[in-house]
């Protein structure tokens, strides 16, 4: 079989033909399907992927939150228990009067008041 | 671009879905054509025609007119045709359904039953191919390309086009004369 006769046999076979309504109605059929897809998606097809967006950042918000907000807390209970046996001497020798216990990076402080 | 289709493009570019769909009615036979060749499947075909006008349609606007819209649309249809995915389960199947549209298109009597069944080996082998290879043999077999033609719409080369039409044709006469397909 040469290069034209394979040619010939490839080209005798027909398409197989569709009815004329079908070509008139194809062009429509197309416009219709790009206007659907244009078209904004119904709300509860929409809602729950938004809903897990932020849903997802407000976790994140949170986690991130506690973590910064968790630290000088840490830090002040940490310098506390550090100087447990100083406050606990502070609180025989004044007892009733120790009103504030406070923490910061120049050392323990507390308030005492004049009065119980 | 014919005048008519360039008119056409740019109301379409415009916005215009009317110029649109007047685009799709003058150039639906020839992607429907394309698409069942490739597919060998009146339904899959139907499909992939309205996913090409559908990509056509969001890329318009990048048409800049630099080769022709037939071109530049049959690109867009060989591509959709080439991401087709299908199963070798569903080759199987598409077989025996493009065995079975060919038959009935000419259980009117129009040909024989010889006929028929050489059709129905020839639709077969197409489908054999590996798909790169049958889209250069419909695009310059059946659609009447040339190679260069044929490069720009598949993006490869002249050489590589020519390649694919050498290695795919070997297959075919190899196959279509094992057949006994020769009348």
């Amino acid at each position: 079989m040469n290069n034209s006769d394979l040619d010939a046999k490839l080209k005798s076979v027909p398409l197989p033909d569709r009815p004329a309504d079908y070509w008139e109605h194809f062009p429509a059929q197309v416009r219709w399907q790009l206007r659907r897809a244009a078209s904004p998606q119904p709300i509860c097809e929409r809602w729950l992927p938004t809903f897990a967006w932020k849903f997802g950042v407000s976790f994140a918000g949170l986690v991130v939150g506690l973590l910064v907000f968790s630290q000088p807390l840490n830090a002040v209970s940490c310098a506390i228990f550090q100087k447990e046996q100083f406050v606990r001497q502070q609180l025989t020798a004044l007892p009733g009067h120790l009103r504030v216990l406070m923490a910061d990076e120049h050392g323990l402080h507390y308030l005492i008041a004049e009065k119980e | 671009m014919a005048d008519a289709d360039a008119e056409l493009v740019l109301q379409t570019q415009k916005g215009s879905p009317a110029a649109f769909e007047e685009l799709v009615r003058q150039h639906q036979r020839m992607i429907h054509s394309l698409t069942f060749r490739m597919t060998g499947s009146l339904a899959d075909a139907e499909d992939l025609a309205q996913e090409t006008f559908i990509r056509a349609y969001a890329q318009i606007g990048a048409f800049r007119g630099s080769a022709k819209f037939s071109t530049w649309l049959y690109r867009i249809a060989v591509n959709t045709c080439l991401n087709w995915k299908q199963s070798e389960a569903r080759r199987f199947q598409l077989h025996a359904n493009c065995a079975e549209e060919i038959s009935v298109q000419h259980r009117n009597g129009e040909n024989s039953s010889a006929d028929t069944q050489a059709n129905q080996q020839v639709q077969e082998a197409l489908l054999k191919l590996p798909a790169k290879q049958r889209a250069a043999i419909v695009l310059t077999i059946y659609d009447g390309l040339n190679h260069a033609e044929a490069a720009q719409v598949l993006g490869c080369s002249e050489t590589t086009v020519s390649w694919r039409v050498f290695s795919a044709r070997r297959k075919l006469k190899r196959w279509l004369s094992k057949n006994g397909g020769a009348r």
